[in-house]
């Protein structure tokens, strides 16, 4: 398979009250062309800062890409002017939010902002533009299209906006998708009614997609291969089974232990003890050493991203010695 | 039954919709006929989808906004009836966690203030008295005493959620209701809070009531679960028996939405079609028979009541079953 996406040595920097922060720092993966990488971790792992600088969204004047490089499809993103990069977004890169209503403009209809960014990136137009908008409704599974393209986003509900917003991402056929929490603000019925869509949507055009989630039973239906984020760095990259079977990090452990299941039954949960660390005062060394249950003396220094197994990588000192924890002990709460 | 603590009868909230020219006042349905009992010392999960009527249950449970109809029984004592004097005294036996740790604090506030509130406001002890239990609590939920002179901003959402939970239990209650007490918190932190709420409930002997969307965690901490759609108690059962075999049609479709965290787990998914009906129009008889996948014509028709299903205490309000 071929790369679509690089991500090398990301470094992002932003200004704020207690100097300048790391939300990402040196953060690399690839996606392949037609997978599904999930990229899972807590709030403010820098997971959605890293979307947002593949989509060069970062807000103007207070994030910045300070190093690393991103390839899009053999082309540097980081080295593109505004210009250059607005042709890519919309059209080759797409991305839907969490909050559909936020990323609507509530004063025009659903039919207009879909034909606007048909118009802009395909160059249609006014009537085609509207028929490719309505056959874009009609494929997000969407009733009476004709007359929902008239309507404006609050007249329709949570899930209804989602569609839209697919539809819109979708509009363009774009290689790469960015997917940020599309479910997360969904209820469960709604959420199986989106994921089934998109995984069908991938099926059809053969979209490459980032999915961004905190939700581990997400990940486990959605995604072919998973990084786990820490503290702005990846600490974890397996094949999603992979994952889940055989776990390394310990913080990935602690993860999967902590959420409670339908399948199985404990009395107590595990779980990982103290918070995220603030992005100004990040531990030296292991980042996540100060919450970890086998954390010893060389965790002072920081672990590389190696791999324990093909495909399989781990920013732990023990990983690398050849895993000497196990799950079993973690989810006895010892 | 002697230890039921609370019970709930043909509980009802009805909510104005305000009124457009040329059209007749409507209201919203929120609540419409909730009946259940809790026992002393048990949990009981409340899930459903967002407008359900599941956190207004308990609001109107607390009566911290007036039932429209029905009645609420606290060791049998008919809370409806009660002076506004004589529910404040009962509420010191009843109080609530809310779902949003940043919105339910006062961001002017000490944390030793916003503890000691309820004390004040029923009257119990001296200003030192006050101020030892207000750290005594924060020991119990895990934060240490010497907190108490910081402000809600210099917390981090978990360790506000216990705030949350430390003035809920400052006055000692019987009932707690809990509105989502994990649904903003990230996965670690909720395993913290979760279990927090339980060592809480050994140790103070509390009942719960507690709503969630979220059916793992529901099913983690529940004794007996109810499942609600559109106002109505569409299944009531031990939770063994409900994720086991659940017997409404919109459980099992619920059941089978949830994503599991495991790639290897193959299920029959059930997908539903379309969305939540608007309350304001609910349809008539069963209120799912519009997404139901096996809707007879009875169910447009006639309102399915509560019935047992096999064995004890699983009851469920389904034309499929019954008769």
């Amino acid at each position: 398979m071929q790369p679509i996406l690089q991500v090398e040595r990301l470094q992002v920097t932003f200004r704020s009250d207690d100097g300048e922060v790391h939300p990402v720092s040196g953060v690399d993966f690839v996606v392949h062309e037609g997978e599904t990488l999930g990229i899972v971790g807590e709030s403010g792992c820098g997971k959605s800062v890293t979307s947002l600088s593949i989509m060069g969204l970062l807000p103007k004047g207070i994030g910045r890409v300070s190093g690393g490089r991103i390839w899009f499809q053999g082309r540097e993103l980081t080295a593109m002017t505004p210009k250059e990069m607005q042709k890519i977004r919309g059209n080759e890169i797409a991305m839907i939010f969490q909050e559909p209503m936020t990323s609507l403009n509530p004063v025009f209809t659903v039919g207009e902002q879909l034909d606007e960014q048909i118009r802009l990136h395909l160059g249609l137009s006014k009537r085609e533009a509207r028929q490719r908008s309505v056959e874009m409704l009609r494929t997000v599974g969407i009733p009476r299209a004709e007359e929902i393209a008239k309507e404006y986003p609050h007249q329709l509900s949570g899930g209804m906006r989602q569609r839209v917003m697919i539809a819109m991402a979708m509009s363009c056929s774009p290689k790469l998708l960015i997917a940020d929490e599309p479910t997360t603000a969904l209820d469960v019925t709604i959420q199986a009614q989106i994921l089934d869509l998109m995984r069908q949507l991938k099926e059809r055009q053969g979209t490459s997609i980032i999915f961004i989630t905190h939700d581990l039973g997400v990940v486990a239906e959605m995604c072919d291969r998973v990084i786990v984020m820490y503290a702005g760095q990846v600490i974890e990259e397996a094949p999603v089974r992979e994952l889940f079977q055989h776990p390394q990090h310990p913080y990935t452990r602690g993860l999967i232990a902590s959420i409670p299941t339908l399948d199985q039954q404990k009395s107590r949960l595990y779980s990982i003890r103290g918070t995220v660390p603030h992005p100004a005062k990040m531990p030296a060394g292991c980042r996540f050493a100060p919450r970890c249950d086998y954390a010893q003396e060389m965790c002072r220094d920081n672990p590389p991203l190696k791999e324990v197994e093909a495909g399989h990588r781990c920013r732990c000192w023990l990983a690398e010695k050849g895993g000497t924890t196990d799950v079993g002990r973690i989810a006895a709460g010892s | 039954m002697s230890d039921v603590l609370l019970q709930v009868r043909e509980l009802k909230k009805y909510f104005p919709v305000q009124k457009k020219w040329f059209q007749p006042a409507s209201v919203v349905k929120a609540v419409d006929g909730v009946s259940f009992s809790i026992r002393r010392g048990e949990t009981l999960g409340l899930v459903g989808e967002s407008g359900c009527g599941k956190s207004t249950t308990g609001r109107v449970i607390l009566h911290l906004l007036p039932p429209t109809g029905g009645e609420v029984l606290y060791k049998g004592k008919h809370l409806t009836n009660l002076s506004a004097a004589e529910l404040r005294g009962l509420r010191k036996e009843l109080q609530i966690v809310f779902q949003d740790p940043y919105a339910s604090l006062d961001p002017r506030m000490k944390i030793r203030d916003i503890l000691q509130e309820p004390l004040e406001i029923h009257g119990i002890g001296s200003r030192q008295e006050r101020l030892k239990k207000v750290e005594e609590i924060l020991e119990i939920v895990g934060l240490g005493g010497h907190y108490a002179n910081r402000y809600p901003h210099e917390f981090s959402g978990g360790q506000r959620q216990r705030i949350g939970i430390a003035r809920s239990l400052i006055l000692r209650p019987s009932l707690i209701v809990a509105d989502e007490p994990v649904s903003a918190l990230d996965v670690s932190i909720q395993s913290q809070i979760l279990n927090l709420l339980q060592d809480l409930q050994e140790q103070f002997g509390l009942t719960y009531l507690f709503i969630s969307h979220d059916l793992s965690v529901v099913k983690h901490i529940s004794d007996r679960v109810g499942v609600m759609y559109l106002g109505r108690l569409v299944e009531l059962a031990p939770k063994e028996s409900l994720y086991a075999s659940p017997a409404h049609p919109y459980t099992q479709a619920l059941l089978s939405a949830a994503p599991v965290a495991n790639p290897d787990a193959k299920r029959q998914r059930i997908i539903l079609t379309g969305d939540v009906p608007n309350p304001a129009h609910p349809p008539a008889g069963c209120a799912f028979h519009t997404r139901c996948p096996h809707a007879m014509e009875t169910c447009k028709v006639v309102r399915p009541t509560l019935k047992a299903v096999d064995g004890h205490e699983h009851f469920v309000a389904c034309h499929l079953h019954g008769e």
